[in-house]
């Protein structure tokens, strides 16, 4: 702790620049505990929570650049409108995310029918649910309903689960732009696919 | 006191009026550029975010593709190295402390002390870089690559190819929590390693830009144009680092953690 110099006592207060100076203990003092936070993070990763691994690596991530922010980048002495500017676009960002991640979780995938969350016409999933939400169980698997062409080609499928059979649908939806489909669509076709790749 | 009649010491650039004033400026616009990155990179962490929630299994093998352990060295390294930057703009802060008595000094502090620190960040910038680097040979070695590359040269898993992408991919798929079943692999593989090698090199470019700008205030340093009154360039070039580092601290966990 200190400030920066004396010199140029003759011009007053305001006039040069008092940096807050932090020990090098300290330093070092955040750079062990940074780094706990780094084995906390993969220790964490080796406990299988589920849905919760993500939350707390987002959290430890989060603690560790906090600390960053504080001390390493003085944030703790900064003037407040720069830490208006900085934070601030952790609010921009957090929007950014935000929203754009509530309408893709709860939309389905790109480039099919958008707020549908049962088809109405065959009271399937609407083509293109992701079967990740399925399994969230945000979807209650529906029933499927028979003598429907589109579906009839699955039901020779032994022990298939309806996620499965909503992957295949979207397999099959997303051949069209030829681009974003997933692997339970390519199961049946792999070779073919090769060759454009 | 106008600027012109007498117009302070030698850092002290034509149009500002006081140190501080000049100090402030320079304190804000690095402020306001480093909000710019955070929002620079928040797009890439939306794609991020789009694609993991739309293919799972492929983030989930993608990840088992990855090998934590250069990751966490990475994490590590790049800790150590803003703690040094850090460490620097404290040794320039405190500046030479000349007429101070020799049990009063400060220590890790002055000139010299703020060149050895730069040359230390230096060093674990480059360390980074080079376990990026084997990283990234590897996968290209093996045929792992972002989007249509994905598998190139010879991406045929019946046909054995003379890398090791099958077994590599196998062993990622067996590992991964959450898969398609035995030999599926995930189609989104690609994006995912799409979006691996555009976030993780897009943070390379920031450390090699970094690297430079430690050259570049190294010399200024032995020059000795810093001193405690003025060390502004020392400063922001640490906030550039560390942002860097905030930068890594998620990605690491977000790419290669993934169960």
């Amino acid at each position: 702790m200190g400030h920066a110099h004396d010199a140029h006592d003759e011009h007053g207060e305001g006039y040069h620049v008092h940096a807050h100076i932090t020990s090098h203990k300290v330093y070092a003092a955040i750079l062990g505990i940074l780094i706990v936070l780094t084995g906390l993070t993969v220790a964490a990763y080796r406990v299988r929570l589920g849905e919760w691994n993500l939350f707390v690596a987002i959290l430890i991530a989060a603690i560790k650049s906090g600390i960053v922010m504080a001390w390493f980048m003085h944030l703790k002495y900064e003037k407040k409108f720069n830490i208006l500017i900085f934070l601030g676009s952790f609010v921009f960002m957090t929007i950014f995310l935000g929203y754009t991640l509530n309408d893709v979780a709860h939309r389905g995938r790109q480039g099919t029918i958008t707020g549908l969350r049962v088809d109405p016409m065959t009271g399937q999933h609407a083509p293109g649910t992701s079967p990740l939400l399925i399994e969230m169980g945000e979807f209650e698997p529906l029933p499927d309903l028979e003598g429907h062409a589109e579906h009839a080609e699955h039901e020779g499928h032994e022990g298939e689960t309806a996620e499965e059979h909503a992957a295949h649908e979207e397999g099959e939806e997303a051949h069209e732009d030829g681009e974003a489909h997933d692997h339970e669509g390519d199961a049946q076709d792999e070779g073919a696919e090769e060759p454009e790749e | 006191m106008s600027a012109h009649e007498h117009h302070g010491p030698a850092f002290l650039a034509h149009h500002f009026e006081t140190p501080k004033q000049q100090f402030e400026s320079a304190k804000l616009g690095m402020w306001a550029f480093l909000a710019q990155e955070i929002l620079f990179f928040s797009g890439l962490f939306v794609a991020y975010g789009i694609y993991r929630t739309w293919y799972p299994e492929a983030f989930s093998v993608g990840s088992h593709l990855l090998d934590w352990k250069m990751g966490a060295i990475n994490t590590v390294v790049l800790l150590f190295s803003s703690f040094t930057a850090a460490m620097a703009v404290r040794s320039a802060q405190i500046g030479e402390q000349e007429g101070v008595p020799a049990d009063k000094k400060l220590p890790f502090a002055g000139r010299a002390w703020t060149g050895r620190l730069l040359i230390v960040t230096f060093l674990c910038a480059g360390a980074f870089m080079v376990v990026k680097y084997f990283e990234y040979t590897h996968k290209f070695h093996v045929g792992i690559l972002p989007g249509q590359y994905w598998g190139h040269p010879n991406f045929d898993l019946t046909a054995l190819p003379n890398h090791h992408f099958v077994e590599e991919v196998g062993a990622a798929i067996d590992a991964a929590a959450v898969n398609g079943g035995p030999g599926m692999v995930p189609y989104h593989l690609r994006s995912f390693f799409g979006i691996y090698f555009i976030m993780t090199g897009l943070h390379g470019v920031h450390v090699l830009v970094g690297m430079g700008l430690i050259i570049y205030i190294y010399r200024r340093n032995a020059k000795g144009e810093f001193t405690a009154e003025f060390n502004t360039p020392v400063d922001i070039f640490a906030l550039y680092w560390h942002l860097v580092d905030l930068v890594w601290i998620f990605l690491f966990p977000l790419l290669y953690l993934i169960d």
